[in-house]
């Protein structure tokens, strides 16, 4: 073999350390920016996007015109109709008396819409009304767009007309003897209480936001209609206030990752997700290189006593020990939660290792310098603890390698079945809502992808570092030879 | 030590092996839950006791009450837990006895026997098929030492074995089942929406029945071959170095005839060991297949069943999981001991 074949072979060695020790640190990066970055409560919807949101990056690529969270707040008001006499602030818009009975119509400044439809949008308004007489009026608040205003076929099932452009939030009609009234809300369109109002103009079930308001190149606006009449002779001024007006377009394409179908954020999850699988794997792999060190150090030692055979019978019951079965039904009796999960998993995972090191602790019990030392007198413990344990540091590295990425696919594994616990996202919850909240049949392929490319890249990881440990104890793996 | 009283030795240890488990699974799920809240497991306490809680529910109706007292006889219910449950679990278990479903009241076993056809067509396939694909790449793999077709399939393998089965099969139902339909129309394979029943009649459900299997046999071999390649490759590459191959060569043998009749049958017994010690993995990935896929073997009754609080089914489910993997366990020992007579006499031991 040449000096050169030799480097090269080195060379592709240690590029899978190093490939694989910077996806294991940028996991480990990952979970602990997760950690300080105040993420919590990723598993609720976010109100910053519609559910279902494609990342925005491939929006950018695939479709522009995928709308993006489009937030406006409505302070310019001004007067388009009815037949009352009026008084309007000029530098303060929001603010309109009406002087005599009759009716107006104020409209607000528009949003200018350039996108698709989006699917929903959460609105809030806020108007006060007060008066110092006794009137009866009537306000009806709506959100219209003009661009599209008119009739429109409209497919679903059967075909038939609705009456676009304009979709009421509010209507009242009151009586007050003097005094205040505000009415507000925050709705989060479509809403089904709503859509039963707006029964009369529609004739099927429509989604008010994709199907009246919204249309590419258009701009919607508040609609207020106000009439008011005296109840007694003689009533004076009627002032409105019209607090904040906003509309909330919740995009449809947001985030790195995309969002799920409660509309939260995908990359939340994905990095929680990453914390989750470090800090639970890493532990539970360390608790269980510890077990199996101890176990397999002790039956190596006292190999062909009466001691190491029981230990030996332990490790080979317990490897054979269904692990997952067990898991789900512990979970039917100790309910839903990640510290049985971890334990079980800690209590089935440890034998692999054990069987391992008790050949290699059999291999260095016959070497002369314990020998020598048994022949001393000295104590087993003794023996145990400076001749052969420090002698399976290695051995515990690669155990830790190798376990972290069966310990992880065990619990994903059990958490994407549905028994893992439901209050900790993870990777594995994640596939599973995937899976069982519709990401196929939505063609939501970002929401299965994030979780699959977080395991995936995880265990490879690992595996590409388990490998290079595997031939440098072994040279005759390499590739090039 | 002949054939036989080495297969007879094996067996006491399987059986023992067997046992141990079932002692560890009654302790995991009846005592320690019930020492969890106060109850003493050496006095009778049904009212302490998981299983006895989900059965005390239907008594309160009377139709259920000939039922209920059916399995109070069977599991002892009434009886201490410690010595007198635990023995008559074992006796049950060993008899294959675990009573009546809760949920559909119908004899565990029975049921148990009429799925089982499924999950052994799933599990067979996926432990034998990747060890044949893995055997023939990493046979492809050593004769191109170093070139191209080596780094691809080591390449190919480490992904492979990074991505579990359940992802592969998530992957696979969305390229092949979902997307074809949608964008084209075709479907490839059937989405896991409408899973063939336990009752079959006729070549078309068999047809069906094989349509709705091979994703799931395309998902365990791709997720599982990686691991073999990569073992087998491994094993050859320590082998086919000995002094005995270059005998063969000079002998006049091709390469392919140098592995095939020469290095193979000594790695057959290490690989048998690693085939046995892989089981248990290999089980937990085809649990989870037939769960993602509603493939209606025993993991998705039992699915069903701890979803349900089905006590009967969730023992007779373990029961029969540790014996399957038990079984595995001795087929592979009795052939590693038939293929290395050394093994017998406890000369041989592999431990991977």
């Amino acid at each position: 073999m040449s000096h050169d074949r030799h480097r090269e072979r080195q060379g592709v060695r240690s590029l899978k350390l190093y490939i694989g020790l910077s996806t294991i640190l940028f996991y480990a990066l990952l979970g602990t920016y997760s950690m300080f970055a105040g993420y919590t409560g990723s598993l609720q919807a976010s109100w910053e996007a519609d559910a279902l949101a494609m990342p925005f990056w491939t929006a950018y690529m695939l479709d522009p015109l995928t709308p993006p969270t489009i937030e406006k707040r409505f302070s310019e008001w001004r007067v388009v109709g009815g037949n009352a006499s009026y008084s309007i602030d000029a530098w303060n818009t929001s603010y309109v008396i009406l002087r005599k009975p009759g009716s107006l119509v104020i409209v607000s400044d528009a949003l200018e819409y350039k996108y698709r439809p989006a699917r929903s949008m959460i609105i809030y308004y806020n108007i006060k009304v007060s008066t110092k007489d006794s009137v009866r009026y009537s306000i009806t608040v709506s959100i219209v767009n003009d661009d599209v205003s008119g009739k429109r076929i409209l497919y679903r099932g059967s075909q038939s007309y609705i009456e676009i452009g304009r979709y009421s939030i509010l209507r009242v009609e009151e009586t007050v003897y003097g005094g205040s009234r505000i009415y507000e809300a925050s709705i989060r369109l479509p809403y089904a209480y709503l859509n039963r109002i707006q029964e009369e103009y529609l004739p099927v079930e429509v989604n008010p936001v994709s199907d009246i308001l919204l249309s590419q190149e258009s701009r919607i606006r508040w609609n207020i209609n106000i009439s008011y009449s005296c109840v007694s002779s003689g009533c004076g001024d009627l002032e409105i206030l019209l607090g904040s007006f906003s509309i909330k377009i919740l995009g449809l394409a947001y985030g790195i990752m995309g969002t799920d179908h409660r509309g939260s954020d995908i990359w939340r999850q994905f990095i929680e997700g990453a914390r989750v699988a470090n800090l639970f794997g890493l532990s539970a792999a360390a608790i269980t290189v510890a077990i199996a060190i101890s176990i397999g150090s002790i039956a190596g030692f006292r190999a062909g006593r009466l001691s190491d055979q029981l230990l030996t019978f332990l490790t080979d019951s317990v490897f054979f020990l269904p692990a997952v079965p067990l898991i789900m039904i512990s979970t039917a009796v100790f309910g839903r939660s990640m510290p049985v999960l971890y334990g079980i998993i800690i209590l089935v995972s440890w034998p692999g290792l054990a069987r391992l090191t008790r050949s290699w602790a059999m291999a260095i019990r016959s070497e002369p310098y314990v020998e020598a030392s048994v022949a001393l007198g000295a104590n087993r413990l003794w023996i145990l603890r400076r001749h052969i344990i420090p002698r399976l540091a290695p051995l515990a590295g690669y155990g830790m390698v190798s376990l972290v990425p069966g310990v992880i696919s065990t619990e994903i594994l059990i958490q994407f079945i549905g028994f893992g616990d439901p209050n900790i996202p993870s990777w594995g919850r994640m596939l599973n809502e995937a899976f069982n909240e519709g990401a196929l049949i939505n063609g939501a392929w970002w929401w299965l992808f994030a979780p699959i490319a977080g395991i995936t890249s995880y265990m490879a990881g690992f595996a590409l570092v388990g490998m290079y440990i595997e031939e440098r104890v072994n040279p005759r793996l390499a590739i090039a030879r | 030590m002949s054939l036989a009283k080495y297969a007879v030795t094996r067996a006491l240890t399987v059986v023992a092996t067997f046992i141990f488990s079932l002692i560890a699974f009654f302790f995991l799920t009846r005592v320690i839950p019930s020492i969890a809240i106060g109850g003493n497991p050496f006095i009778p306490s049904q009212s302490l006791d998981p299983l006895f809680r989900a059965v005390v529910k239907p008594l309160d109706d009377p139709g259920y009450s000939s039922w209920v007292s059916s399995l109070i006889t069977t599991y002892g219910l009434s009886r201490p837990l410690l010595p007198d449950q635990l023995l008559i679990f074992l006796k049950n278990s060993l008899t294959m006895d675990f009573g009546y479903s809760m949920l559909s009241m119908r004899s565990v076993s029975s049921e148990i026997l009429m799925r089982l056809p499924y999950t052994l067509a799933l599990y067979t396939f996926a432990v034998i098929v990747p060890i044949f694909v893995g055997y023939y790449l990493a046979i492809a793999a050593s004769k191109a030492r170093g070139r191209a077709l080596d780094l691809f399939l080591t390449l190919s393998s480490l992904s492979s074995f990074s991505v579990p089965i359940w992802v592969f099969i998530l992957i696979i139902y969305y390229l092949l089942a979902y997307l074809p339909k949608v964008s084209w129309g075709i479907q490839i394979f059937p989405l896991p929406v409408r899973a063939p029943t336990t009752n079959i009649e006729g070549i078309q459900d068999i047809r069906y029945w094989l349509w709705y299997l091979s994703p799931l046999y395309i998902a365990s071999t791709l997720s599982l071959y990686g691991t073999w390649t990569y073992f087998f490759r491994a094993v050859l590459a320590s082998e086919i170095s000995e002094d005995y191959t270059i005998t063969a060569r000079a002998k006049g043998l091709s390469e392919w005839d140098v592995i095939r009749s020469e290095v193979v049958p000594n790695i057959r017994p290490p690989v048998l060991t690693k085939i046995a010690y892989s089981v248990p993995a290999i089980f937990g990935g085809s649990i989870a297949l037939e769960i993602v896929s509603s493939w209606p073997g025993i993991a998705y009754y039992a699915y069903q069943a701890i979803q349900n609080n089905d006590y009967p089914v969730m023992n007779a489910f373990f029961v029969v999981s540790t014996l399957l993997v038990a079984v595995s366990l001795y087929i592979s020992d009795i052939a590693v001991a038939v293929l290395d007579p050394r093994v017998r006499y406890g000369i041989a031991r592999y431990t991977r």
